[in-house]
């Protein structure tokens, strides 16, 4: 049933056009404007939520300290997270592993 | 349905389909459930309050065992919040809304 209300939630926020895929979520140094200036271009606004691989050190220090950001691996999602951010960032290669995932989860 | 991969300057580097079967008829009655579940789970619950006969001291009777009919009963239960000690005050509260596994 969580997985569905999960799925359900976002493929509503796909439809809405909320959903951002990148290329992929990458920093060169670990600077917040790095991200900022990725934000800019995407375009994102409101609250953000980042949906990454994994945690890594220098990707964490671009991302913890800009407002309204939250970011968590993919696999930790949660349908409030989800609920609650206007634009969620994944990259391409994470976006397949989630879709496929919630297709696999639950008959509906 | 078609969404747009961007990369890092904001551009469209490709287009990656999916499913329309999962997009449509999103359920919205399990979402909220779930968001209501969620946050009300977060919530710690300690919050707590000693109730009349947990407080130390007192002892003596507020009012009167008997003789005291109508309008001065009410004037003393307001009072000495009698009225109130039980309802209004927390006392460890802890909600857990569960959510249904399958």
């Amino acid at each position: 049933m969580k997985k569905i209300a999960r799925r359900s939630a976002f493929a509503a926020k796909i439809k809405e056009g909320s959903v951002l895929v990148v290329d992929q979520i990458k920093v060169e140094k670990p600077k917040t404007k790095e991200i900022v200036n990725l934000l800019k271009n995407l375009k994102a606004e409101g609250k953000i939520l980042f949906l990454l691989e994994h945690l890594n050190k220098s990707l964490e220090r671009s991302l913890k300290n800009i407002k309204d950001i939250t970011f968590l691996p993919w696999k930790d999602l949660n349908t409030y997270q989800l609920i609650n951010s206007d634009h969620i960032i994944i990259s391409e290669k994470e976006f397949a592993l989630l879709w496929k995932n919630m297709i696999l989860s639950g008959i509906r | 349905m078609k969404i747009n991969v961007y990369n890092r300057e904001g551009k469209i580097v490709k287009e990656i389909s999916i499913e329309d079967k999962i997009l449509n008829n999103p359920f919205l009655s399990l979402i909220h459930q779930e968001v209501v579940s969620y946050l009300s789970n977060q919530r710690l619950g300690t919050a707590s309050t000693k109730t009349r006969s947990e407080v130390s001291g007192g002892g003596k009777r507020p009012w009167r065992r008997r003789g005291l009919v109508g309008p001065e009963l009410v004037q003393f239960v307001l009072l000495f919040g009698e009225a109130e000690e039980s309802f209004l005050a927390p006392n460890r509260v802890i909600t857990i809304i569960p959510f249904p596994r399958r």
